[in-house]
């Protein structure tokens, strides 16, 4: 057998949204071919030791049990946020959307709404495979993924960049061999300064708005549990997500100057504050390329730093703006890509 | 009939509404904004409570 090597360099990672919950894409079918960091995949394989049952002196086949029963493999995908790929984290994540009718296709979601009940193909749910070329048909294919957290960050300088954590159901598959189309998509991204794609806004409203100057680091980070629940008998798995305690963060280094100290009254008092962290036209969803977090929530800290006197460490827990409202956080992303949401 | 959509429509792909109820997809998308439509026959759509029926005079 001729001995073949590969590198990590040749791997691949590719995407596809599923229409049908629990139906894999097809190896022929067409896959995004993933631009960001190498992942490896998590087979949620589980390893359980009965070292008594065999009663001999070395360990035996019969000691060492692994199955893959009720598997949720995981996924970590990150890299620089492309304009035509970070659409589907963000719905991954957030579980519902409204798609506009019309060009630049002004994709408005809404973090902490209700969940949609994936057995009737409610919801956004997709294929990952990992896939090396000198390892033919050997790639491993996760199915129905969805996302358990999503980071979106910018450093002075840099472009956007996100943070994926997906999970799947059911035992990935370990013949993977992707013969359809994978497609780069155009790289595109957003950026801390730029004269197109730059950072347009960062500010908050306590009933007046203030613009606040970014120093350092700005990110925001959705979490969520999700949770295998009942049982799917003919696939053999667990049959459907449960998504609970949907939370945000949002932090920032911002410059203290202007009417960043007023931050520190609405601190100390329980104030209730609408942030607005955006790219593009100033009514997201104009132009493609826009992208727009709008947010409630309270400061749960806010610092200082002796070391650093011009420059203040903000955390914000994002909240509902009403006792009945599931609304954490509006996220608006326009990419001229019909994607029939 | 005008019907308008309802908060469960929005956990659905316009995609999936416009293959399950044969309606346009652009339709099926000002379904999921909430807005009103006008289709020939709702009744599936109410049915499954993705669309509700717009009350007479409401000016929806």
């Amino acid at each position: 057998m001729a001995l073949v090597v590969s590198t990590t360099r040749e791997k691949k990672l590719c995407l596809a949204e599923q229409s049908t919950f629990g139906t894999a894409i097809a190896d022929s079918a067409p896959m995004i071919l993933f631009g960001g960091e190498p992942a490896s995949i998590d087979r949620d394989v589980k390893v359980r030791n009965v070292p008594i049952s065999a009663g001999s002196r070395n360990p035996s086949k019969d000691e060492i049990i692994t199955h893959q029963s009720m598997a949720a493999p995981k996924v970590s995908l990150s890299g620089p946020a492309k304009h035509k790929e970070l659409d589907l984290f963000i719905y991954a994540l957030v579980q519902n959307v409204s798609e506009a009718a019309t060009t630049p296709f002004a994709k408005t979601f809404t973090f902490g709404d209700t969940q949609p009940d994936f057995t009737v193909n409610a919801g956004f749910f997709m294929t990952v495979g990992e896939y090396s070329p000198a390892n033919n048909s050997a790639g491993t294919k996760i199915n129905d993924c969805i996302a358990s957290r999503l980071k979106v960050s910018c450093e002075p300088g840099e472009l956007v960049m996100f943070e994926c954590d997906l999970v799947g159901r059911g035992t990935p598959a370990s013949s993977f061999n992707p013969t359809g189309t994978l497609t780069q998509t155009a790289s595109t991204f957003w950026e801390w300064a730029a004269s197109t794609y730059g950072m347009a806004r960062l500010s908050f409203d306590n009933g007046v708005s203030y613009d606040l100057s970014p120093a350092g680091t700005v990110e925001i980070e959705f979490n969520q549990d999700v949770t295998p629940v009942s049982i799917d008998a003919t696939a053999g798995t667990f049959e459907t997500f449960a998504i609970t305690n949907p939370t945000a963060t949002f932090r920032a280094k911002i410059l203290n100057a202007g009417d960043a100290y007023r931050l520190f009254a609405d601190y100390g008092d329980n104030t209730l504050l609408e942030f607005n962290w955006g790219w593009g036209h100033a009514t997201p969803g104009t132009n493609s390329g826009d992208l727009d977090f709008a947010f409630t929530g309270k400061i749960v800290n806010m610092t200082d730093p002796s070391e650093d006197l011009h420059v203040l460490d903000l955390e914000v827990q994002l909240c509902a703006n009403t006792g009945t409202s599931n609304n954490h956080c509006t996220i608006v992303l326009a990419n001229a890509e019909d994607r029939s949401w | 009939m005008k019907v308008k959509g309802t908060p469960l429509a929005r956990e659905y792909k316009a995609s999936t509404i416009a293959a399950s109820y044969a309606i346009d997809i652009d339709v099926a998308r000002e379904l999921k904004a909430g807005g009103t439509i006008e289709v020939d026959d709702a009744t599936l759509l109410i049915a499954d409570g993705v669309a509700e029926e717009v009350e007479y005079g409401s000016g929806s």
